[in-house]
């Protein structure tokens, strides 16, 4: 008797495990899709970079198409302003009024912080996927701003070709939000943190209207992103996203 | 007879020929070793130069020389290495993938050239096998799955470096004197890990105060240092099609030419890890590597390679470094222009010397003269001795300079604990040789003889002015 409980408490276990791991995978597959699942969408936002010894705000008008489009242009500091980027899947352009040049980036420019900000701009058109190339697990469950939150453990891959030791994300349980994210290396040190609140409806979707990212060697230093308007949806068309367009939006 | 003549003349009055002598011999001593070592850290920046990072020809496809790009390559390339092998010349030659991308870790990301290498030939070629970083790992002895070797330079932009002070590393800076007192106050240092160069620092300030870790906080550095090995490298680059290709490699080993221009910039990937990634053929390479066993062999054995592959660009290390072979071309021209001016400034003494030595000898000059001793034999006399001043003092400076380059270029001059940062940002061994031509000491040897003529001739012209008659009543 006792016998048999083991061996089916066993089956149980390894029933277990991988639907946990599946389990683990669906959540992350589903907060990515509701970050970059949209068919469109069109927003305002304002980008806040905090350090040490001065601030500085950027606002820009972003369009998305899928996950391979995205336009944005700078409409302030004046110095800045009339600026955009082009991102057409793993490329990016940079087109810019002042000078009159349009350039594409090359990998030397992925690593520099976008607009000054801690975004790299390889952050913005990385190729690796949260969903592909990692192993996931739920390892908790934890509250985070009052949402109910799985703590899912992300291991890369050991071929992907992904810098960090293991992260950790904080998806809620309603809405599949990423509350929370932790980068760390493969020493586990924590090297940065992207957090998410002011959950709000805005385009009819409940989302964190602020998000923040902080890297956490750098003392003092911080970004905060925060969602003036956005609109889920409306029509735009592939020729959108053109070289010949970034010299027109406005 | 003037010659022996002019030879005792310079010996009459012995101090005061001796101070023009002496000035005469620390000048040319000083001016000569000064380029002596100079000459020793251009050639050792051309060693280097060549050893680690040029070597003697390179071949590449002409486009890749004026746009640095993966798609020009030379193809069917193990034919062309075997044919460039059996040149009798050719010690040995090293077919490499080159293209530049970007390698990102989780702590920071650099612009970096990346060479996909035939390590076993490569091993042969450069030095950068010879230059791992003690604790640094190897040169790909340990096969892993892509394992990357990179420069230490780049180790620490990147953040796989370390600080830990270890028995072993309180050893090597025991070894050095000035730093002995301070080896058991580091002792409680020993095992601690700093993640960061300025926590580092920050600790050695606090432990050692902050004048004295300013003093010893490079070498202690140097020692402390570790290196974050297995870890992972993020390479991104445009491969062939266009796209942006990424891929994941580990670190096996850091090294350290010495020149941290390089170090910072180059890594070393195998081949075939890179050419599949890249979508290259695994035939085809971005330049050809080629070291000879003699330097002055390349200009003929550079035209032979160029009759095997028509179409290619064949460069010597002097085409590739133009700022290398400019060194030691600049240092014949340094020569001469720092010798002039020694010598102007020598020339004026001697002629004050001569000036002296011809109006205290109005009386005998005259009498010289009388007794039938033609103008121009009083001129060659007072030459003479002039130019025998000179020379008795160049003769004894040139021996000297010899002397000394000759033992210190034995032993090497080390200026490790005075600019090590600084040089090695230049690309020049600490250790310095060195060294001169003997056609330095017969240009030294002219250019004396000349400031001897010319210093002669006022003095000289001043003899010629006395009227024998009247010289021979002055009153001394």
């Amino acid at each position: 008797m006792k016998k048999t409980m083991f061996i089916s408490g066993l089956i149980l276990l390894a029933f277990c495990i991988p639907s946990n791991a599946q389990d683990a995978r669906a959540i992350i597959k589903k907060a990515d899709d509701k970050m970059q699942g949209e068919e469109t969408s069109q927003s305002t936002m304002t980008m806040t970079i905090v350090r040490p010894s001065w601030e500085r705000v950027v606002t820009f008008k972003n369009w998305t198409k899928g996950r391979d489009h995205t336009l944005a242009l700078i409409t302030a500091p004046a110095r800045e302003k009339g600026q955009t980027f082009l991102k057409r899947e793993n490329e990016m352009w940079n087109w810019n009024p002042t000078i009159n040049r349009l350039i594409k980036l090359p990998p030397s420019m992925m690593s520099q912080g976008w607009m000054g900000s801690d975004f790299s701009n390889d952050d913005l058109l990385k190729e690796s996927s949260i969903v592909v190339d990692y192993t996931h697990s739920i390892i908790g469950e934890e509250e985070i701003d009052g949402w109910e939150c799985y703590k899912i453990e992300l291991i890369p891959l050991e071929n992907a070709a992904v810098v960090w030791g293991k992260i950790f994300k904080w998806v809620s349980k309603k809405e599949f939000l990423q509350m929370k994210t932790e980068y760390y290396d493969e020493d586990n040190y924590l090297i940065k943190s992207e957090l998410a609140y002011d959950i709000k409806t805005m385009g009819g979707r409940v989302i964190p209207s602020k998000y923040e990212l902080i890297p956490e060697e750098e003392e003092g230093h911080k970004t905060l992103v925060q969602m003036d308007e956005i609109q889920f949806n409306k029509p735009i068309s592939d020729s959108f996203f053109s070289q010949q367009n970034m010299k027109k939006v406005r | 007879m003037i010659w022996s003549i002019s030879w005792k003349n310079v010996w009459r009055n012995k101090v005061r020929s001796l101070v023009v002598i002496v000035a005469f011999t620390l000048g040319i001593f000083g001016g000569l070793y000064m380029v002596a070592f100079f000459y020793g850290m251009a050639e050792s920046r051309i060693k280097l130069a060549i050893g680690n990072e040029s070597s003697h020809i390179q071949v590449h496809n002409p486009l890749y020389l004026e746009n640095n790009e993966l798609k020009y390559t030379i193809d069917e390339s193990p034919e062309i290495v075997a044919q460039i092998e059996k040149i009798p010349q050719v010690l040995a030659v090293s077919p490499r993938i080159k293209v530049t991308g970007m390698a990102n870790t989780s702590g920071n990301a650099s612009g970096v050239m990346i060479n996909g290498v035939d390590v076993e030939k490569e091993r042969l070629v450069t030095g950068i096998s010879e230059s791992i970083a003690r604790n640094g790992g190897s040169f790909f002895k340990e096969s892993g799955r892509k394992p990357i070797v990179i420069g230490e330079k780049l180790a620490k932009t990147l953040k796989l470096t370390y600080y830990e002070i270890q028995d072993e590393d309180l050893d090597i800076l025991g070894e050095r004197k000035n730093l002995r007192n301070i080896i058991p106050v580091l002792d409680s240092l020993k095992g601690k890990s700093f993640r960061s160069e300025s926590e580092f620092d920050h600790a050695l300030a606090n432990l050692l105060g902050k004048e004295e870790a300013e003093k010893a906080s490079f070498r202690i550095k140097q020692s402390a240092i570790k290196y974050r090995l297995k870890r992972k490298i993020v390479l991104s680059f445009q491969a062939l099609d266009g796209n942006i290709a990424y891929d994941a490699f580990r670190v096996v080993g850091v090294y350290n030419t010495g020149n941290t221009g390089f170090d910072g910039l180059n890594v070393y990937v195998r081949n075939t890890d890179i050419a599949s990634v890249a979508s290259l053929m695994p035939d085809q390479v971005n330049q050809i590597a080629i070291l000879l066993h003699s330097v002055e062999e390349d200009k003929m054995v550079a035209e032979q390679i160029a009759g095997l592959m028509p179409g290619a660009d064949v460069q010597t290390w002097d085409e590739i470094m133009p700022e290398a072979a400019m060194y030691s071309e600049i240092m014949d021209y340094f020569l001469f222009i720092f010798l002039t001016f020694i010598l102007l400034a020598l020339g004026f003494g001697i002629v004050n010397t001569m000036l002296m030595a011809v109006l205290e000898r109005v009386k005998e000059l005259g009498m010289l003269m009388a007794v039938g001793m033609n103008r121009r034999r009083v001129f060659r006399m007072i030459m003479l001795e002039t130019v025998f001043l000179g020379l008795t003092g160049a003769m004894a400076g040139m021996l000297l300079a010899y002397l000394l380059v000759w033992w210190t270029g034995n032993t090497g001059v080390d200026l490790s604990s005075l600019y090590q940062e600084g040089l090695e940002a230049m690309g020049i061994a600490t250790l310095v040789y060195p060294t001169i031509g003997w056609d330095a000491f017969f240009q030294i040897t002219f250019l004396v003889i000349l400031t001897g003529i010319l210093a002669s001739i006022y003095p000289a012209l001043k003899a010629l002015k006395l009227n024998p008659a009247e010289a021979l009543r002055v009153d001394m």
